[in-house]
């Protein structure tokens, strides 16, 4: 017989959380956003550079595995960065390209596909977030489908 | 008293992060900061993060999950085999880049309490937080998995409820449905 057992009882974090004092949470909000609009100067310029890599990778011929991981690593970083309000629709390429450099999708990766990724990563960046880019976002979704 | 619900205490809390990435791992240092953790902790790793754990008290973790290794979801099994019921019902929010619905289930079923997609935002963090310490979730200890009770998803308890379906709206989205969505998944409960 399987044995289940059920524990009914607080976490620290909730014992503590709960205790009177501490923090609005529209005021820890508002902070945590200043805090990142503060840096948002900075990790627009390391996204920059890491679409810059990407250029790099889109010229190689034939990617080795390491290549295909570290492009999924660039992947990650860019959407690491990007900022949940304003680059939604380069969050959501960079995780695309992410899934379709993991190899995880039902096609087989190749670098001509990589490159659409790539190229529409850059226009999306230098566009920003807009309604066209939704048809382009589909486009990428059934790459990795 | 207790601190109301739009009201957190994390004074005396200390967080766990765990990412390899240290730009990721400073940009969850930072909203940390601002929502007020009494301690804030960082690891690279997950061989990091258990010698953490093993060496002090860590009241809740924050934790990356990459494919292809997804160390969060290993770390996540690790502390939920912990022998104490305490150390093994720390709370674990996973971070993640993937929304597929094979990297949720795997998610889910190592146990952790949530799973946020990224790029993370300050307010659907400091939400899972508050429902994290709002509400009680019964935790499950079996030889087949060891956790939050899966089937209590939803927040109840003292949270708002969720708005009802009227009549003429799309159908809600079902855990399935839920799991193939970006803005669903951004807090899905594990």
């Amino acid at each position: 017989m399987t044995s289940v057992r059920i524990i009914q009882a607080q976490t620290r974090l909730a014992r503590a959380a709960r205790e009177p004092g501490g923090i609005l949470l529209s005021v820890a909000i508002g902070r945590a956003r200043a805090l990142l609009d503060a840096r948002r100067a900075d990790d627009d310029l390391i996204i920059d550079a890491l679409l810059g890599s990407l250029r790099g990778w889109a010229d190689l011929q034939t990617p080795a595995e390491e290549d295909w991981r570290s492009l999924q690593r660039s992947a990650m970083a860019i959407l690491d960065l990007c900022s949940p309000v304003r680059d939604g629709d380069l969050a959501m390429a960079s995780r695309l390209l992410c899934a379709y450099a993991s190899g995880d999708g039902r096609r087989a990766i190749e670098p001509e596909g990589a490159r659409v990724f790539i190229d529409a990563l850059g226009a999306i960046a230098t566009l920003g977030s807009k309604p066209q880019n939704a048809s382009l976002l589909l486009g990428l979704s059934a790459l990795v489908q | 008293m207790a601190a109301p619900l739009e009201q957190i205490n994390l004074g005396k809390v200390t967080v766990l992060i765990v990412d390899n990435n240290h730009r990721a791992r400073r940009i969850l240092e930072d909203i940390a900061t601002c929502v007020g953790f009494g301690g804030i902790v960082t690891a690279a790793s997950a061989i990091d993060a258990k010698q953490v754990l093993c060496a002090q008290r860590i009241d809740l973790v924050l934790t990356d999950a990459r494919p292809p290794a997804y160390d969060g979801y290993e770390l996540t099994r690790w502390i939920r085999a912990r022998p104490l019921d305490l150390d093994r019902m720390v709370p674990v929010v996973a971070v993640s880049p993937s929304v597929r619905r094979n990297d949720l289930r795997l998610g889910r079923d190592s146990g952790v309490d949530y799973i946020l997609s990224k790029p993370i935002s300050p307010s659907v963090l400091l939400t899972r937080l508050q429902w994290l310490t709002h509400r009680d979730r019964p935790f499950v200890v079996s030889r087949a998995y060891t956790g939050p009770d899966r089937r209590s998803a939803l927040p109840v308890s003292n949270c708002r409820p969720l708005p009802r379906r009227r009549a003429g709206d799309r159908p809600s989205l079902t855990r399935s449905s839920a799991l193939n969505s970006d803005k669903a998944i951004a807090g899905t409960p594990a």
